[in-house]
């Protein structure tokens, strides 16, 4: 009995099953994609991570770590390497003339780079008493690749030109320019490293894969933090490039998660619809006898079915499709990523569908049990309760399968834990957010005209169903937007002081005496900053000094200036002129690390001995990719002006012209440090541009299947409507206007949807920017507003389409078919 | 006019926060520069006032430590506080004019604002950063040159507070650098802190992290060993003891 | 064979009980016809599904020759439907997806059995739709049959089962009278040649007029409304 329903009614009905075949292929095949894209991206960053930093776990400190001290003695060397280097300034000299240069000496070991490449000219490879140095180095030494230069009593030969070390953006800026040679010959030279300004690293690579444990790593935080050394972490360090990876990668899970639960919300949905096609089939087949229990099995089979091929043609078709794309995104992003076994995913994937579309029909299986002979009945006054959520417990399954399904993404059981419960939060504060808002809507209905009423009158009515619908879209478009909104803030952020728009060339520690002819030999692109050293007394009654965090109590650059900039922006108060007196503007991020200033406070500052008190009018925020420099306080002219200032400049010249400037200045004004960034912007640059990349591709699982989402409820919304066309119809209504019914309706949906997933992604958004990823500013996205508008005209195109047979057609065409 | 209970409410708040910010602004005073204020002042009116001006870069100012653990603000605490300057009867204040990264140049710069001051005495203490970046040992000492001899032409008594190469900036270079500070001492007659890190530097658990600036402890060590025995007799001859 | 002692049902809405008919008890003799009339709402329906077993009487009970089948388990019910009774609904109900054939074969299918059993029950559908005269559209789809072709169908679908007692809710409810008369007919012979027990709702008396019993449903109460011995 049930494998002839279950084939016959499979045969007969798969037009009605199509859709839920569709979404679970659909689902399958992101999930079958995502599993070899989301671990390479995983593997990508953690890679990454490795490189900025040089190693899985890097130590520094002032002097030598002694690694038979403490846990490092219990590395098993075999499954470990360990390299120490360490860095000193010391002066090299021509051999043949005067010149002398301070250069900044990494002495390495013969592992270096445990992580990454040189990239140098000619190729890296160093050898007894050889050099590779930056161009500075040779151009303030005046020497050649080839000839020798001496560091103390010995004799070094210059290899090559340093360009580009793989952990050079952890390295940060430097005076001096940077040399690499081997720490075993730096002895020659004869020069005291004891007495000698040296930073000590042991660089740890695991050549075990997760050889070393969690707890072992914190052993190692630990140990290192008793003894003042500097513990960097490549899955989760302080380094903050580090730090704002990982939370990049946890953040993908969360986006991921948001996929998941739309294919299983996609499921639920089409399950529902399904329900109403075979209601009567189900209640005929009762009247005749079958049980509850056959009728269960005889549907569990059918979607099982379903699951299984629609899982397996999805996953199969994935896996091939990034297995193509892989070569294409690791060319990219310039590392290793390997694809998966086809065979074993397409298997994998029609069971893992197979979990998931009978987890996710629990509660229709339950709907199945509520259907009654009874209900067929003519006259009979059966229940017309509207319908309530159902037991909760059926929907228990659909977190626990995200999460496992998640897990086998991300192997993360924070993020797993804290996305899926993230998720299930924001579907709870959605769905009540819905509900509520249609039952205030459908109070006050009567205000509005007859098409509006009609709109509200129907989401009203379809009960749980509309509120299930819509707060899925809410998630399907948060999951967008909070993509958005957390890109544009990592881009923001991470590119902070450094961005490609930032001038090539910063000059350092200009004196007063000297800004007029500086100007002159840097030309037209010269910008100079007065700076005036100085720490935070008070604000207002509150003693700064007294605060625990170095990072109040610490020395600040401050500036005075009447001009605002360019990148900057008033976020409250007035800006003060070249007439206001004893005026300090602050930046909005710092007004709120001192305790939330507001306009009217007093700060008393401490400058060079001397108590300032001034009054804050404006609160600023500015532009941090603009590359110019950024101040948290920037006082009136009356103020700081009398206090003597060194100054900061930048000049914006073709790269050509910047060695010129820089040897002029360097002869005349030696006291003057130039710093050049591009090696850092280029790095930055990549890196952010590689993340934001990741990000999107994660991301467009959740715009189609919010996608999907909207044109189903569509499509279902107005077929379920054809009678109430009719009546309309009958009734005169104008074809014109029930298109606009619909329309507006799906258009009020989408709206609201949007406005509440508009708020809820940048509410997540900055709690991620403040929180996870400790980052100062946070901006307002607009990309989501596109996202909607977009949304809406696709979807008012596609319900134009569906409607045009019911609007359109004869009356008495429909009357038939009724 | 007709004016429900809300209009008078806002009316009469507008009233009385214009009344109070006049009553404020004509009792709120600006600081000015001769406002010096220390933060916590253990002044006794009666005493006068003995005015030291700690001249220098980050290792005056203080650079990783707060305020209360620079140099400066140890060295008051002790002359004002502790008994064997008790006889001195003067109000000791040190003022912390140390810009961290300065140079000699940038001291130069700013040697008349120091001057303006008008300090009892001085304390000079820059060239570390000059050092640290290799600059040529015969503009640093031009430029400390200039600064003392604009000082002294102040009449203000001048302690230098002498500093050293590190090794790894080559023999030649530490051994005309080193000899910088006892040039100036003998040229002016100076009273000389031969090496103001003396006993500190390189030692880790007298420095902070960067192991280049001391920590508290160094600090103390610091006044009480290197500058202290030089700083008293010094004293003791300004006020005439 | 069949006895209604003492049903009644209420159902309660906002806290408020109430209740459609009470103290409804008649005894059906095997092979009796049986109309049930009343005004809309009156609750002839509801007293079909409770004696049909779709569903409960708040009070009372309905025996089957003897069985209470108001307590039987849940699969001794289910069989009970399959075997015992059918129902004819006044729209039809035919299963959509399936062939005027298949719907005929439903009770069958529902009844699992071996090749040998299956091959019967070809035998009986067939005869069954000679019998009907719809040989002819035994592969169409209920959407492109009429509305008598629909309900001779749903006919031969209740007698396929062979079951002993037939319900029918206003079986003409949705047809002309021409085409309601001659389903009528053909319904009744089939009764009256197999000797089944039949309880139709109807509220035309003229329908009502050609069965054994009318009762009739009124404020509640069941009453004799004739008789015919």
């Amino acid at each position: 009995m049930v494998v002839y329903f279950t084939t016959t009614l499979l045969r007969r009905s798969y037009k009605y099953l199509l859709l839920t075949f569709f979404s679970i292929a659909v689902g399958a095949f992101l999930f079958g994609g995502s599993i070899s894209i989301s671990r390479s991206i995983s593997n990508y960053f953690v890679a990454e991570g490795r490189t900025i930093i040089g190693g899985d776990i890097v130590l520094s400190a002032a002097r030598p770590i002694d690694t038979e001290e403490g846990p490092l003695k219990n590395l098993d060397q075999n499954k470990v390497t360990i390299a120490k280097e360490y860095s000193v300034q010391a002066v090299f000299k021509n051999i043949n003339s005067s010149s002398t240069v301070a250069a900044s000496i990494r002495a390495v070991g013969d592992d270096f780079p445990l992580y990454g490449s040189v990239i140098s000219e000619p190729a890296f490879s160093l050898v007894e008493n050889g050099i590779y140095a930056e161009k500075s180095f040779l151009a303030k030494i005046n020497a050649e690749v080839g000839e020798d230069v001496l560091l103390g009593d010995g004799v070094f030969r210059v290899l090559g030109v340093l360009k580009k070390e793989p952990d050079g953006v952890s390295l940060g800026v430097s005076f001096t320019p940077q040399v690499i040679m081997r720490a075993k010959d730096f002895s020659t030279s004869n020069i005291d490293l004891t007495r000698s300004r040296s930073n000590y690293k042991i660089l740890i690579r695991e050549d075990v894969q997760n050889y070393i444990s969690l707890s072992s790593r914190k052993n190692i935080e630990a140990f290192a933090k008793e003894n003042k050394i500097r513990y960097d972490d490549s899955s989760n360090g302080p380094n903050n490039f580090v730090q704002g990876l990982s939370s990049v990668k946890s953040f993908v899970g969360i986006v991921l998660a948001i996929s998941l639960f739309l294919v299983v919300v996609n499921i639920i949905t089409n399950l529902t619809y399904v329900l109403s096609k075979f209601r009567k089939t189900i209640a005929i087949m009762k009247t005749f006898g079958a049980t509850n229990t056959q009728i269960q099995i005889i549907y569990s089979l059918i979607l099982g079915i379903i699951g299984i091929s629609a899982g397996a043609l999805g996953s199969y078709l994935g896996v091939v499709a990034s297995n193509s794309a892989l070569p294409l995104i690791a060319s990219y992003t310039q590392s290793q990523i390997n694809g998966i076994a086809v065979w074993p995913t397409t298997l994998w994937g029609g069971v893992i569908c197979l979990v998931v579309i009978l987890s996710s029909a629990l509660p229709f299986f339950r709907s199945l049990g509520d259907i009654t002979a009874k209900q067929l009945l003519a006259n009979i006054a059966y229940d017309t309760k509207t319908k309530k959520y159902t037991s909760f417990l059926l929907y228990i399954p659909i977190p626990i399968i995200i999460s496992i399904l998640l897990y086998l993404l991300s192997s993360d059981i924070t993020l797993v834990v804290y996305s899926v419960l993230g998720l299930m939060c924001s579907f709870a504060l959605f769905m009540t957010l819905t509900h509520f808002i249609i039952r205030f809507l459908y109070k006050i209905r009567n205000l509005f005209s007859f098409i509006v009423r009609g709109i509200i009158a129907s989401l009203s009515w379809r009960g749980y169903e509309t509120v299930i619908i819509v707060a899925s879209i809410m998630t399907a478009f948060s999951g967008i937007f909070i993509v958005s909104a957390v890109e544009k803030n990592i881009l923001i952020n991470i590119s902070q002081n450094i961005s490609k728009k930032a001038p090539p060339l910063y000059l350092i520690d200009i004196t007063r005496s000297q800004i007029e002819d500086v100007e002159k030999i840097a030309g037209e692109t010269f910008v100079s900053y007065p700076i005036i050293r100085g720490r935070l007394l008070r604000v207002n009654e509150k003693d700064m000094t007294l605060s625990s965090d170095p990072s109040i109590t610490r020395e600040f650059n401050m500036t005075y200036r009447s001009a605002l900039l360019g990148e900057e922006k008033i976020v409250s108060g007035v800006w003060h002129s070249d007439i206001t007196k004893n005026s300090i503007s602050i930046d909005d991020s710092f007004a709120d690390d001192i305790g939330g200033v507001k306009i009217g406070d007093k700060i008393e500052v401490f400058i060079q001995g001397i108590n300032v008190e001034a009054t804050v009018t404006s609160i600023r925020s500015a532009d941090r990719t603009s590359g110019t420099p950024f101040f948290f306080l920037v006082f009136s002219p009356d103020v700081l002006s009398k206090f003597p200032a060194s100054y900061f400049g930048s000049v914006d010249v073709p790269p050509q012209e910047i060695a010129k400037i820089q040897s002029e200045l360097g002869a005349k004004y030696p006291n003057i440090i130039p710093i050049e960034t591009n090696a850092i912007f280029s790095t930055v640059s990549g890196l952010v541009d590689n993340v934001v990349l990741a990000l999107k591709i994660i991301g467009i699982p959740s715009i189609l299947l919010g996608l999907i989402l909207v044109f189903v409820m569509t499509g279902q919304s107005i077929y379920e409507r054809r009678s109430d066309v009719l009546v309309f119809r009958a009734f005169g209504l104008k074809s014109r206007s029930i298109l606009a019914l619909f329309i507006l309706e799906i258009i009020a949906l989408v709206l609201l949807a949007g406005i509440v997933a508009y708020a809820l992604s940048h509410a997540i958004a900055y709690a991620l920017n403040s929180f996870l990823f400790s980052f100062g500013t946070f901006t307002f996205d607009t990309m989501p507003v596109f996202i909607i508008l977009s949304i809406i005209v696709l979807v008012s195109l596609f319900a134009l389409v569906v409607s045009k047979p019911l609007t359109n057609s004869p009356l008495k065409n429909l009357l038939a078919e009724k | 006019m007709n004016m429900n209970f809300k209009t008078k409410i806002t009316i009469g708040i507008i009233i009385v926060s214009i009344l109070s910010l006049s009553l404020y602004a004509f009792v709120y005073k600006k600081p000015s520069p001769e406002n010096i204020q220390n933060t916590d002042q253990s002044t006794n009116v009666s005493k006068k006032e003995f005015k030291i001006v700690a001249f220098g870069d980050s290792l005056t100012a203080g650079l990783n430590v707060p305020l209360k653990d620079s140099y400066p603000r140890i060295l008051e605490d002790i002359l004002n506080k502790n008994t064997e300057y008790k006889d001195y009867n003067r109000t000791f204040k040190v003022i912390n004019m140390g810009v961290s990264g300065e140079t000699t140049s940038g001291g130069l710069d700013r040697v008349l604002f120091v001057i303006e001051q008008k300090p009892d005495l001085i304390l000079i203490g820059l060239g570390a950063n000059d050092m640290l970046r290799n600059t040529s040992p015969a503009l640093v000492l031009s430029n400390i040159d200039s600064a003392v001899q604009k000082i002294l032409s102040s009449k203000i008594p001048i302690i230098l507070l002498g500093m050293q190469s590190v090794a790894s900036n080559g023999r030649e270079y530490k051994r005309d650098f080193d000899s910088i500070y006892p040039t100036l001492a003998k040229k002016y007659n100076l009273p000389l802190v031969p090496f103001f890190l003396d006993g500190v530097a390189l030692q880790p658990n007298l420095n902070t992290a960067d192991g280049i600036h001391p920590n508290r402890l160094g600090y103390e060590e610091i006044v009480n060993k290197n500058i202290l025995p030089v700083l008293d007799p010094i004293l003791k001859k300004i006020i005439g003891l | 064979m069949i006895e209604i002692k003492n049903i009644s049902k209420s159902y309660r809405e906002k806290g408020e009980v109430t209740t459609i008919f009470g103290g409804v008890s008649i005894d059906i003799k095997s092979g009796q016809k049986i109309a049930i009339i009343g005004p809309s709402g009156s609750g002839k329906s509801t007293l079909l599904s409770i004696v049909a077993g779709l569903d409960k009487p708040t009070t009372g009970s309905v025996l089957y020759d003897n069985v209470d089948i108001h307590n039987m388990p849940e699969k001794d019910l289910s069989r009970f439907r399959n075997e015992k009774v059918g129902i004819i609904f006044q729209a039809f109900e035919l299963v959509q997806f399936f062939t005027a054939y298949e719907n005929v074969m439903l009770p069958l299918s529902i009844r699992s059995g071996s090749q040998g059993v299956r091959n019967n029950n070809r035998s009986i559908v067939d005869s069954l739709f000679l019998s009907t005269n719809l040989s002819h559209r035994k592969n169409s789809l209920p959407a492109t049959l009429s509305g008598g072709e629909q309900q001779r169908v749903a006919i031969a679908r209740v007698l396929a089962s062979g079951c002993d007692v037939i319900f029918a809710d206003e079986p003409t409810g949705n047809l002309d009278s021409i085409t309601g008369k001659k389903v009528l007919d053909l319904l009744l012979s089939f009764v009256d040649n197999n000797r089944k027990t039949l309880i139709l709702i109807t509220h035309d008396m003229n329908i009502a007029k050609q069965m054994d019993v009318i009762y009739e449903i009124k404020d509640g109460q069941l009453k004799i409304a004739s008789e015919v011995a």
